[in-house]
């Protein structure tokens, strides 16, 4: 599994330094000259996080898999043009943003049959009381995974990119294109939403 | 601080997104309030099942026959050959089946060449043709 070399943790304001990630700009350089062995060593690091936070957004294996592969092809074409304005792995993350955003517009367009994403009303979920402890809690876990499919798909983007990618508010602000105030509350949102899930679940609800 | 504003601020927190003054705060709060805290626990455990999120992986050789794609689409580019996007997904497919023949072998594939101008058969072996010179 690639993972996205880390920044330390945010710094409150979210400074932005182009410097911690001079290897993906060097490479960069090397894909819009078209290199391509160093496109290649940058498909590898990127492609799993890539897949995955699309994923995330279509939820659809193959569709996933088709965008990703578009979302290099556009690395591969933008390379030449690229302004070392932020991290390289933010406009990875955009350019799969925007492509992600076109496809759930075209199946809407179509018609698609969607999913209803609501949670539903929390006291709905409670369940009957289990004998032993460890079933409830896998069960929970169960439920809590189903319920993080069913968050809204910015929720669920945002909390992926801040949880599972490391992001700051202010890069994943700009990957989805929103103000700092609307990531934070998207993440407080799909938390909350999920914590009335366990809290129905658990049968004490504050 | 009220629970109302800490509640709120709680999931900042947690993702180290608050200024120092205000995170104190709710460190603060956190330390004094059991409903507050119970929030924060909870906050935890759902980012622990978010790390548990089911993960998809792509081909082993993904990067690799994107890599030849985007030579191909090269060759297309400076060439005199102009091939719709739609079919190069079409292509692609076939890229991968022959690939072994391409490899294997250094000689030009003219040899298999033999398709009317501008079929499919055309098309596929001129943009390996020239992808293989490339
Ligand atoms: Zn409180």
């Amino acid at each position: 599994m690639v993972v996205i070399k880390r920044q330390s943790p945010a710094a409150p304001g979210g400074n932005e330094s182009a410097s911690m990630e001079d290897i993906d700009f060097n490479t960069i350089k090397a894909i819009g000259r078209g290199d391509r062995s160093a496109f290649e060593l940058f498909v590898k690091k990127y492609q799993n996080p890539v897949v995955n936070f699309i994923f995330r957004y279509v939820r659809d294996r193959f569709t996933a898999q088709d965008l990703t592969q578009e979302v290099f092809l556009k690395v591969f074409q933008g390379a030449g043009e690229f302004e070392p304005r932020g991290k390289v792995s933010n406009w990875v993350f955009t350019i799969a943003f925007n492509l992600c955003a076109n496809e759930l517009k075209r199946q809407k367009r179509r018609g698609y049959p969607y999913p209803d994403l609501s949670l539903g009303d929390p006291a709905e979920l409670e369940c009957p009381a289990h004998d032993q402890a460890g079933t409830r809690k896998k069960e929970l876990e169960e439920d809590l995974m189903a319920a993080l499919d069913r968050l809204p798909e910015n929720q669920r983007a945002a909390l992926w990119l801040r949880v599972n990618e490391d992001l700051s508010y202010l890069e994943i602000s700009q990957v989805l294109n929103i103000s700092l105030a609307g990531v934070e509350s998207l993440i407080f949102r799909a938390r909350k939403q999920l914590r009335q899930l366990m809290r129905g679940r658990n049968g004490s609800s504050p | 601080m009220h629970c109302s504003k800490a509640c709120e601020k709680i999931s900042a927190y947690l993702d180290h997104e608050l200024d120092s003054e205000l995170s104190q705060q709710v460190a603060h709060h956190i330390g004094q309030c059991d409903d507050c805290r119970e929030v924060f626990q909870d906050f935890q455990k759902i980012n622990a099942t978010v790390r548990e999120w089911p993960k998809i992986e792509l081909a082993p050789d993904f990067a690799r026959q994107l890599g030849r794609m985007v030579e191909a689409k090269e060759g297309q580019a400076t060439g005199r050959l102009s091939v719709p996007w739609p079919l190069w997904r079409f292509v692609q497919s076939f890229i991968r089946l022959l690939d072994a023949t391409r490899y294997s072998s250094a000689q030009t594939l003219d040899e298999f060449n033999d398709f009317p101008p501008f079929s499919m058969g055309y098309i596929y072996f001129k943009l390996l043709d020239q992808s293989g010179r490339g």
